[in-house]
């Protein structure tokens, strides 16, 4: 049986404190968005208990309000939750805070505590209002890019700096010096590119047709060309990813963060938890059941560890993640596909290969091997 | 044979057909009816390869483009072939690549100058105002950053700017048969 001291340790810890979001992506993978429900203080005092007693906290972590959109809840819920952690964590463990947002609600009262707390900020945007618009909506259909693009100039007025994720679809690939564009713009110095991925209630992706691969390597390359060109360049977690890969070569019995557990913790409003891919709390299988597996109130990590649920998905994962390795020529530098991807898309963990493996991983890191031997050509 | 227009695929124009075109009514322009708009525009891109396609240059490319003349005005260093092939291979990306032995040529029009347009595959508007280009009865007001691939065989006339004015247009023409 696995014991608490061999899962762990804890690196990111993903609070859900409502599943509500104010937009309605025609993307989004969460399957309980229109629920306003919210966190109760005593259900994150819980949490925050769970967490520091539990053993899995042995290094610096960071704790990431994601899920729906953090900001439906008022910045005063946060800096009761800061006050919160601060006495229970007791490791000593520094812990940053990080906000996945969509922008559409950053007033004076955000940026004020956002800079007070030394939170970090991701912003989803999509680019220009044609690519935007067209999948991140309100929930009347309309349109986001203006509101994202007031709360952005908001954190830029407050000396807040912010990254972006972008979600790539089959139509942002015609458009990379477009979307190249609106970053500069907008000033932004930091991108990552998810793609439009097959998870949960979103069943289809329009990067899953034929002749799309060719397609994402030409963008992404195009895009990197003028990326690396630019002063100062605009950074791209990809390649930065890749890059950091092909220089500290990873160890090949390295999992990535997803493929170990408890390495993530993923707690929802009602104190339900999981591991693994984040985006697999709130969603049941048949043959596994519920993917959430305890809650911060009446469950400790040890009882967790021993319940077949648990052990079942624990197996099946790290079987997926050995296949990676003796199937994969990528594995030395990705480490194992995410195990959310495969089983949306192959319907089981014990598997290898998904779309966010040959887009998000292998093309990505193809690019920069090229654009890094290239540089070095001319050096 | 008459002009038809639209967007080229892979490109984003913002802004409306009927900002853009300008039909003749008696001795002036207007924007044109919903039924000549209907006849003049296409809605789907790429139903009809020869028509007029309009396309847009990104902003990263403009600002390399006045960069390479201001360069050119202060050291005589502008590269404008670099830049013309960059251009070039922009186009190729957005799968609307130049004719191959076609060769980009800077046009600064002033008021009184006429631009040569017979050999003309698409020009560019690198200025900061609208440039229009005209055929019989009919006008497209090619905005900043805009460019048109033409139609073979139906050349526009480039109408001059206004007084104290320059229209700055990269043309790029096919090249010798």
């Amino acid at each position: 049986m696995t014991s608490a001291g061999q899962v762990g340790p804890l690196e990111l810890l993903v609070i859900q404190p409502t599943p509500f979001c104010n937009l309605d992506c025609s993307y989004c993978y969460l399957p309980d968005r229109s629920n306003k429900r919210k966190m109760t203080l005593e259900t994150l005092e819980k949490t925050f208990n769970w967490v520091f007693s539990s053993g899995l906290v042995r290094q610096p972590f960071t704790l990431l309000w994601h899920a729906g959109e953090p900001m439906v809840l008022p910045a005063s819920f946060y800096e009761q939750a800061t006050l919160k952690l601060e006495p229970c964590n007791v490791s000593g463990f520094e812990v940053t805070q990080s906000f996945q947002t969509n922008a559409t609600l950053v007033n004076d009262a955000w940026c004020e505590f956002i800079r007070r707390r030394s939170i970090q900020v991701g912003v989803s945007v999509d680019g220009p209002d044609f690519l935007n618009d067209r999948h991140r909506v309100t929930r009347k259909g309309g349109g986001t890019l203006e509101n994202v693009l007031r709360g952005m100039r908001m954190l830029r007025d407050h000396h807040i700096p912010f990254d972006v994720i972008t979600v790539l679809t089959s139509t942002s690939l015609d458009y990379p010096d477009e979307l190249f564009d609106f970053y500069i713009e907008h000033a932004v110095t930091s991108v990552a590119f998810n793609v439009e991925e097959i998870e949960g209630p979103h069943v289809t992706s329009s990067l899953s047709g034929s002749g799309i691969e060719p397609r994402f390597r030409q963008f992404y390359s195009r895009f990197m060309d003028l990326a690396l060109a630019s002063d100062p360049p605009l950074r791209v977690r990809e390649f930065d990813s890749a890059y950091n890969s092909i220089s500290h070569h990873q160890q090949p019995d390295t999992r990535t963060q997803e493929c170990r557990p408890f390495a993530i913790l993923n707690v929802d409003y009602e104190g339900n938890f999981s591991t693994y891919s984040p985006e697999l709390l709130g969603l049941t299988s048949p043959r596994h059941g519920s993917f959430a597996l305890g809650n911060v109130a009446r469950d400790t990590l040890e009882s967790v560890l021993a319940i077949p649920r648990f052990v079942v998905l624990d197996d099946e994962i790290r079987r997926g993640v050995d296949m990676c390795q003796k199937t994969c020529r990528y594995f030395p530098f990705c480490g194992g596909g995410p195990p959310g991807n495969k089983f949306f898309e192959n319907g089981d963990f014990a598997t290898t290969e998904t779309l966010s493996c040959r887009l998000h991983k292998k093309a990505t890191f193809d690019v920069a091997l090229d654009k890094l031997e290239q540089m070095k050509a001319v050096m | 044979m008459k002009a038809l227009f639209a967007v080229a695929p892979n490109f984003h124009c913002s802004g409306s057909w009927k900002d853009r075109l300008l039909v003749a009514e008696g001795s002036g322009w207007c924007a044109p009816h919903d039924d000549e708009l209907a006849s003049l525009t296409l809605t789907k891109p790429g139903s009809d390869p020869a028509c007029c396609c309009l396309f847009s240059v990104p902003a990263h490319m403009r600002n390399r483009f006045w960069a390479m003349l201001n360069e050119e005005a202060a050291e005589g260093t502008g590269d404008f072939d670099k830049f013309s092939e960059d251009l070039a291979n922009f186009l190729t990306f957005k799968e609307l690549p130049p004719p191959k032995d076609s060769v980009s040529e800077l046009l600064i029009q002033s008021p009184d100058g006429k631009v040569e347009t017979g050999d003309v595959w698409a020009l560019i508007n690198f200025g900061e105002e609208p440039v229009l280009l005209t055929w019989p009865q009919l006008q497209l007001r090619l905005g900043p950053a805009e460019g048109c691939r033409m139609t073979v065989g139906l050349p526009p006339n480039v109408v001059p700017p206004p007084k104290d004015e320059l229209n700055v247009l990269l043309a790029i023409r096919l090249g010798p048969a």
